[in-house]
């Protein structure tokens, strides 16, 4: 009797670490669900209040997205987005939330307050590398000539990557750079004290209106 | 006699000669509308943080700027209710009023140590922070600087801390005119004796974000970690069920 409890009591303590181990082996895939849902509320803001873009700008059917995000949802987003990212070459259409903060940063990537609005300078932006979306997993992979859009406001803005390189975790990448750019900045997979920056260029503005016609 | 004088004479046109190429303080002043970026009263504002200062910024400290009244030389820094790590902009002009261009190299502080003072041409737009000193200025010319004050991490905790800034110069030992530096916004008259026109900032110039390199947020994770460890606990537990 006593030894089939004590049998029991090592189950139940197995039991609740391979529970806890579970929970730790999908803890990255558990963010990244957790930063889509999130994801989900913010995009459905864009399109119910600004109608834009993103999809119009890859090509897609903008209606059947529409009902895919209930109102409701939409409504009770904690953040509003403060504006949309699109990278066609890697595949990520992504809100982005003003602040880089870790907390902010779990839901997407974030705008730089101490950088620049769009078209008033260096616009920058940090993304996950992996979990929390890991919108910027890919983002070493960007080459010179792709395309990035921005949609902030009325407005959608054109950059094309000029470089993507590697820099310290301090830097002053995020700063002035003497013209109009979109700067998206990442962790390495190599080392923690260090960050994928990609520089790309302003090089045309359209209003979402116009784009959609 | 005679050789005693000329003696004399040569060293002190050598030391005329050297002296050119050293610091003078006296050859440029500060401008005469020096503005803070922080002189709001309580409740109006937000305080600027030093980089990799986690606190959360208020309205705590503000920073009082006087110029020297005599000769425009020094410029005196107070930070009321200040803090470690609490940092203020201070705008002005450097007005070059010597007879020739000059290097200007940074700013001296004297007083409390516990401020840290950095000078930053605003003239044109640099890429960084710290290629914009030394810079230039023509004779007669006026530059518009910003001078980041902050209040060093390591410091005491006091209400006040005052400093008195000037500048730290080099006569440009080509001597005369720099007509050809396009970055001067100055007088190009090639009278020497004519003095430099007093000029007053109606604005101060454009601001702009500070270029101190900050540090990016950390936007990764080891994701074999967390494999790694949850596959090692998940079969460590299995092996705990099954044991009898």
């Amino acid at each position: 009797m006593a030894r089939n409890r004590r049998n029991n009591k090592w189950k139940h303590i197995g039991t609740a670490v391979v529970i806890t181990a579970a929970v730790i082996l999908l803890y990255p895939f558990l963010t990244d669900i957790y930063s889509h849902f999130e994801q989900t509320q913010l995009v459905g803001q864009q399109e119910l209040v600004q109608k834009p873009s993103l999809q119009e700008v890859q090509g897609k059917d903008n209606t059947a997205t529409e009902d895919d995000s209930p109102k409701g949802k939409v409504k009770s987003a904690p953040i509003d987005a403060w504006g949309y990212l699109n990278i066609p070459s890697l595949g990520v259409t992504t809100a982005v939330v003003e602040g880089t903060t870790p907390e902010m940063l779990t839901i997407a990537p974030g705008w730089y307050t101490e950088s620049a609005l769009p078209g008033q300078g260096n616009t920058a932006i940090a993304g996950h590398l992996n979990c929390y979306g890991s919108y910027f997993r890919r983002l070493y992979t960007l080459g010179v000539g792709d395309q990035i859009f921005l949609t902030y406001k009325d407005k959608i803005y054109c950059y094309t990557v000029e470089s993507v390189t590697t820099i310290s975790s301090v830097s002053d990448i995020i700063f002035p750079c003497g013209y109009n750019a979109l700067t998206l900045t990442t962790c390495t997979t190599e080392d923690k004290e260090m960050r994928t920056g990609v520089r790309a260029r302003l090089v045309s503005v359209q209003d979402v209106e116009k784009q959609q016609s | 006699m005679k050789k005693i004088y000329i003696l004399l004479l040569i060293a002190v046109f050598s030391l005329m000669i050297c002296g050119s190429a050293l610091a003078d303080a006296d050859l440029v002043e500060w401008g005469n509308n020096p503005t803070s970026s922080d002189s709001n009263s309580s409740g109006t504002g937000i305080d600027r943080m030093d980089t990799g200062n986690t606190n959360e910024p208020g309205n705590w400290g503000s920073t009082e700027v006087q110029r020297d009244m005599i000769n425009g030389k020094t410029l005196e820094v107070t930070i009321n209710n200040g803090y470690p790590g609490y940092q203020s902009y201070i705008d002005d002009t450097i007005v070059n009023d010597s007879g020739s261009a000059v290097s200007v190299t940074g700013v001296s502080v004297t007083g409390d140590p516990s401020i840290l003072v950095e000078l930053k041409n605003m003239n044109g737009t640099p890429t960084t922070f710290s290629d914009t000193v030394p810079f230039d200025i023509a004779k007669g010319g006026i530059v518009p600087v910003r001078l980041i004050v902050r209040v060093r991490q390591v410091a005491a905790q006091n209400n006040t801390y005052t400093a008195k800034v000037v500048i730290d110069v080099q006569q440009d030992s080509k001597g005369g005119d720099d007509d050809d530096d396009d970055d001067i916004i100055g007088d190009d008259d090639d009278d020497d004796t004519t003095p430099p026109e007093p000029v007053t900032l109606s604005q101060p110039p454009v601001k702009e974000p500070i270029k101190l390199p900050v540090e990016l947020p950390y936007t990764g994770a080891n994701v074999a970690l967390f494999t790694g460890t949850g596959l090692a606990l998940g079969g460590f537990g299995l092996v705990i069920r099954r044991k009898k």
